[in-house]
């Protein structure tokens, strides 16, 4: 697998959807087809940052609601794509209008984030070695690797074809994808395959606060990668910054950090559109985990939550005193003692999380968790006051997945359901089975 | 039967059609215009009615667990028995609605409407009602174990004989509420607002009332065990009988307070000096209390020395002895009827009844109030009973000098 394919990450060589690349690929390039969540059985989670097209297959994915129920009235959930089903890359279709960016300029490469090949783009922006440059590191020219590769795919479109008219048969990422570098260390494994996911992830969860050293080791060696093909001729101008990044996720300095990964999300092209403007995203996902963690302590009264998660930090919520959260929230010393527990013990979580990209591991662990209390719940007896409790604290820790996730907008989307039927959704969402449940 | 829709269903219900155990479960009808429906027995569980209206819609019986239901209103809507286990009503207005016997468990109330409503005997463990408007409703019976109450304004409520257990009443606004014979074992009342509050024959052990406003409250024959009163305020509060079991609280206010039985204003003291007085219940004083209601018969009742037994409830062919330091208490509403008291200190201010026998043997002390009735024959201590007979009582009592033995 080729260095770029490991920073993009989701070359999986899936299957072109013919549909879509007629309706608007860019420059003809092909785009992978996302699977259906009910297709998808144990894949990776989609990312939150990522929009399902209008067209999106996913969309008519009949909800489980309608089973047995036929003509159940509006559904919802069938008016929009859901974001945790979209695919995990973006394709050249969304990434420029979200981005704003012109697409040659973003792909200098030759190839889609979903793996297409560009040979227009690439024989144009593909920068020329500089005396100084191993040749090994630059990308190799693309057509030739084509061929080399996989003989019996068709050849890209010339840049004069319309797009519609272009063959969808894609390129393999790999096929365009110079070698990528040795890991710094072997902790870091597997994540540094996808360095540049790796560190969108990072700088999501960095700005919520401190993440364990085994997140930093990844990141730096997600920097290093990446500071790699800078080198190599990827984002040049960037070379400086991810240099900076990883000597400062060495040295463990969040705060510092966090500035460079802001600059960082703005600057790297093929950062993903709805990721990016991380400040403000965070903030969002900042008020969503405090308004959850709030709420998850009866007695606080609705417009003193909504008034703190409005106006201060997660840091601050953290960071606060039982004595000083009595005050802000003018609540007796006793249950503001109770929600600093329940912060302190999220923010203790939070920070030992191990390296989950997406949080794909985490919510499935917290679905398949709340599936379980649920059956509890419906098993207990009169005495179902532990039950419930259970199955409340299971279902606050899904909101807070999906919360730091950034899935704001299906957080609001579940809120209505019951608990069973937010069990159902989140398991096509996810493509958990029953079986796995069970 | 086949689901219907939103608009579907708001038609049939403007044609005023009986929708009756239909199957609308996880069904949107947020915002749907339901006033007045027929959906006794429907199935809702899941259902989407946020901003709905359901004002005086018929849901008795009707299932509607985890309904989701923010800011709907069920104005004076029929909900008896109905299943609202895990709803979700926050901001919802329930005003005037009958919610008698509903399950309301782990049910979100959350700065929801319910005053006026009827809540006798529902079900409403670890129910949130943070915020609620609970002014005039009517939770008689019901079970609020758990149940948290923050900050609830339920001025007027009826509490009578809940079940608080564990509940959360910090800054809960119950002025003139009414919480007889209510159990607050363990309830967290920090702060709350109970001026003119009966507490009467309430079990409040371990429970919290630091902060508490008890201004006027009737606490007589209050169970307070383990309770905490720091910087409680309990001027004029009616603490005749208040019960502080055997370890008294550590900080005690300070103000004066009603110690009369007849609650009247006329034995103004510390709360600190109940124990000093017939009517408080000192440390040594084992109490016994019979409730309203209770009813206990041909049982045989030994109350040893210092001992004290308050009956507001009734006692049939019961045989009492009691030493001559014991006290015997007969309630407004209590009644002996046929029964044999021996000895004792006897207050009357209920009714005493054993026409043709010697209902009331040697007591040391009687004393009727003008709400006491005794129709009994009295043998008299040997040395002399000391009677006390207040205007207004109606005797009917045969008293005898003591037949000794060697007489």
């Amino acid at each position: 697998m080729g260095l770029l394919t490991k920073i993009f990450g989701g070359g999986d060589g899936s299957a072109p959807d013919t549909e879509r690349a007629k309706e608007g690929g860019v420059n003809g390039a092909a785009h992978a087809r996302p699977a259906l969540p009910a297709e998808r059985k144990s894949g990776p989670v989609p990312r939150a940052y990522e929009p399902a097209p209008k067209s999106h297959p996913a969309a008519a994915v009949e909800h489980p609601r309608q089973h047995g129920n036929p003509g159940a009235g509006i559904d919802p959930l069938r008016r929009r794509a859901p974001l945790i089903g979209a695919p995990s890359t973006l394709t050249m279709q969304e990434f420029p209008v979200q981005a704003g960016r012109p697409s040659s300029m973003t792909l200098p490469l030759g190839f889609s984030l979903d793996g297409a090949a560009r040979a227009d783009a690439a024989q144009s922006a593909r920068p020329e070695p500089r005396p100084s440059e191993p040749p090994e590191l630059l990308p190799p020219r693309l057509e030739s690797d084509i061929v080399a590769l996989d003989p019996s795919a068709p050849r890209a479109p010339s840049s004069d074809a319309p797009a519609a008219l272009a063959e969808p048969e894609p390129v393999r990422m790999e096929a365009a994808q110079p070698a990528a570098p040795e890991p710094l260390d072997d902790s870091s494994g597997a994540e540094t395959e996808r360095p540049l996911e790796l560190l969108v992830d990072l700088a999501q969860r960095l700005a919520l606060g401190p993440v364990s050293d085994e997140w930093l080791t990844a990141g730096t060696a997600a920097a290093h990668a990446l500071k790699l093909a800078a080198c190599g001729g990827w984002q040049p101008h960037l070379l400086a910054s991810f240099e900076s990044l990883e000597r400062l996720l060495a040295e463990g300095a969040r705060i510092r950090a966090l500035p460079l990964l802001w600059r960082l999300s703005d600057s790297v092209p093929e950062w993903p559109a709805p990721a990016r403007s991380l400040r403000d995203s965070s903030r969002a996902r900042e008020r969503r985990i405090a308004n959850e963690l709030l709420a998850s302590v009866d007695g606080l009264r609705l417009r003193g939550r909504q008034l703190f998660a409005a106006e201060k930090t997660l840091s601050h919520l953290v960071g606060s005193t039982p004595e000083l959260l009595a005050e802000e929230l003018d609540t007796p010393i006793e249950r503001a003692q109770e929600l600093a527990r329940r912060v302190a013990s999220y923010e203790a979580e939070r920070r030992a999380r191990p390296i989950d990209i997406g949080h794909e591991t985490a919510l499935r662990e917290a679905v398949i968790e709340l599936d379980r209390r649920q059956r509890q719940f419906d098993a207990s007896d009169e005495s179902a006051r532990a039950a419930r409790q259970e199955r409340r604290d299971a279902l606050l820790r899904v909101n807070l997945v999906l919360a730091e996730r950034g899935d704001l907008a299906l957080l609001d989307e579940l809120e209505p359901m019951a608990v069973a039927e937010r069990v159902e959704r989140l398991s096509v969402l996810i493509g958990l089975g029953v079986g796995e449940r069970a | 039967m086949a689901a219907l829709s939103l608009s579907a269903v708001e038609e049939r219900v403007r044609r005023g059609e009986d929708l009756s155990r239909f199957d609308l479960r996880n069904l949107n009808l947020a915002g749907a215009k339901l006033a007045g429906a027929k959906l006794a027995r429907a199935e809702l569980d899941g259902a989407n009615l946020s901003g709905a209206n359901l004002t005086g819609a018929d849901l008795r019986g009707a299932s509607l667990r985890e309904a989701f239901a923010p800011r709907a209103s069920f104005g004076r809507a029929l909900l008896a028995k109905a299943d609202l286990d895990g709803a979700r009503f926050a901001r919802a207005s329930l005003e005037r609605a009958d919610l008698q016997l509903a399950n309301l468990n782990g049910a979100n109330l959350e700065e929801a409407n319910l005053e006026e409503a009827t809540l006798r005997h529902a079900q409403l463990v670890a129910a949130n009602l943070t915020g609620a408007r609970l002014t005039g409703a009517n939770l008689s019976r019901a079970d609020l174990d758990s149940a948290c109450l923050a900050a609830a304004v339920a001025a007027r409520a009826d509490l009578r004989a809940a079940n608080l257990r564990g509940a959360q009443l910090d800054g809960a606004e119950l002025s003139a509420a009414q919480l007889e014979e209510s159990v607050l074992e363990r309830a967290f009342a920090r702060g709350a607002k109970l001026e003119q509050a009966s507490l009467r024959g309430a079990l409040l052990a371990d429970a919290d009332f630091r902060e508490t406003i008890l201004e006027g409250a009737d606490l007589r024959n209050a169970r307070c065990a383990g309770i905490r009163l720091d910087r409680s305020r309990v001027l004029g509060a009616h603490v005749h009988g208040l019960d502080f079991g055997a370890s008294w609280p550590s900080e005690l206010p300070v103000d004066m307070c009603d110690l009369s039985r007849n609650a009247d204003g006329s034995d103004l003291r510390r709360l600190a000096d109940l124990g000093a007085v017939p009517g408080g219940a000192a440390l040594e004083i084992a109490r016994r209390y019979v409730g309203p209601g209770d009813v206990i018969r041909n049982a045989e009742l030994v109350i040893g020395e210092r001992a004290e037994i308050l009956v507001d409830g009734r006692l049939e062919q019961c045989v009492i002895q009691m030493t001559d330091a014991a006290i015997l208490v007969i309630g407004e509403t209590g009644l002996l009827e046929g029964c044999r008291v021996s000895g004792g200190r006897l207050q009357i201010r209920g009714q005493f009844v054993a026409p043709g026998l010697v209902g009331l043997h040697s007591p040391v002390e009687l004393r009727v109030a003008k709400t006491g009735v005794v129709a009994t024959e009295l043998e008299q201590h040997l040395r002399a009973t000391r009677f006390g007979f207040e205007s207004g009582c109606r005797l009917r009592l045969q008293i005898k000098t003591t037949t000794t033995p060697s007489e």
